[in-house]
């Protein structure tokens, strides 16, 4: 690291502004072994970095994403959601049965298929 | 299915599907790790005014470049093999459905039974759409298959190469003219599921889709016993 020191001093003491005169000294700089040193400073930076750009994407991107699956299984009711798509005619091959009930699981086997039939295309 | 302006993968149905996504969200977290390193290293390299005109070799650099890829690649490779082997692993499957691709539209067998079930499937003419249906992915006759039950599909075709897929369950496969492709899955609700032909076959490529309906064993059962002979 090269350290730039700035002395700026009056000339004819503090009130002579004319005799303004700077001084500018450095220090020596090493360079020995210098693209190395940056390199391992550099190689620290950006570990730094990555570390936490990847936590942040975990944090905020994937174990939420894995929470949100984990979420909608706990309080997933399979009966209710197959009833409400029944109810409101999205499945092809379903009875729908007395809608003030919720889910009747005893399917009549008699009962037949009123809204299933395999259509053939008469016409192209 | 697919909704307006989603950048991601589908909501996942299948166990297969969670993990692929899982796995891609593991692979973009090390892409952000590599790109993290390769750009900070980029803008260094192009603001340093520094210039070594004696630098001729570094035998540690080269060992740092050359383990941290592969490192990087055992990272990755690792949890894809385990999901490629997930994807082909075999567990006896309850049913089997035949899925024959044609220019254009998917026929779809049941054998399993005593009476075998054939039947097509034609996409909806868009003049012909009710309101609960969508454009260019429904059809007229759906694949119907218990969920939670592991369904085995093998896929070929009559004419030229198609492919069947149906993204949120996270299967895809070439339909070839001569050759049986089998895959497996497991719907984990039951729904609808869309799915488009995958592979150039024509001109109404884009008109040949799929639909799954998952539904209870009961509802299965009466379907298939639906068919008359």
């Amino acid at each position: 690291m090269v350290w730039l020191k700035v002395r700026t001093e009056f000339v004819g003491g503090p009130s002579d502004t004319k005799g303004l005169h700077t001084n500018f000294t450095m220090s020596r700089p090493v360079m020995r072994g210098f693209i190395s040193t940056q390199f391992k400073k550099d190689s620290l930076i950006v570990t730094g970095l990555a570390t936490i750009a990847v936590i942040a994407h975990r944090v905020i991107s994937v174990d939420p994403a894995k929470q949100r699956y984990a979420d909608f299984y706990k309080t997933y009711d399979p009966k209710e959601h197959f009833e409400s798509m029944r109810q409101k005619g999205l499945l092809s091959c379903s009875v729908k049965k007395n809608p003030n009930i919720l889910f009747n699981y005893l399917v009549n086997a008699d009962e037949p298929l009123t809204s299933c039939s395999i259509h053939t295309r008469t016409s192209f | 299915m697919p909704t307006w302006m989603a950048l991601g993968f589908q909501n996942a149905a299948s166990p297969l599907m969670e993990q692929l996504i899982f796995f891609h969200n593991h692979a973009l977290s090390i892409l952000i790790l590599v790109m993290t390193v390769v750009s900070f290293k980029l803008i260094k390299t192009i603001t340093n005014s520094n210039i070594n005109v004696q630098l001729l070799e570094s035998q540690s650099l080269e060992l740092f470049w050359t383990l941290a890829p592969a490192l990087v690649l055992l990272f990755i490779g690792l949890p894809s093999i385990r999901i490629l082997y997930l994807i082909d692993e075999v567990y006896n499957p309850d049913i089997t459905l035949k899925t024959i691709g044609h220019q254009w539209y998917w026929s779809y067998e049941y054998s399993d039974f005593t009476q075998n079930i054939e039947f097509e499937s034609f996409m909806v003419p868009s003049q012909e759409l009710k309101s609960n249906q969508f454009r260019l992915l429904d059809t007229d006759n759906r694949v119907v298959i218990p969920f939670n039950t592991q369904v085995r599909n093998l896929i070929s075709s009559a004419d030229v190469i198609h492919s069947w897929a149906v993204p949120s369950l996270g299967v895809k496969a070439d339909a070839i003219p001569g050759r049986l492709n089998q895959v497996s899955f497991l719907i984990n609700y039951p729904g609808l599921f869309y799915g488009q032909c995958s592979e150039i076959c024509g001109a109404n490529h884009s008109f040949m889709p799929i639909t799954v309906e998952a539904t209870y064993t009961e509802f299965f059962k009466k379907w298939i016993s639906s068919f008359k002979k």
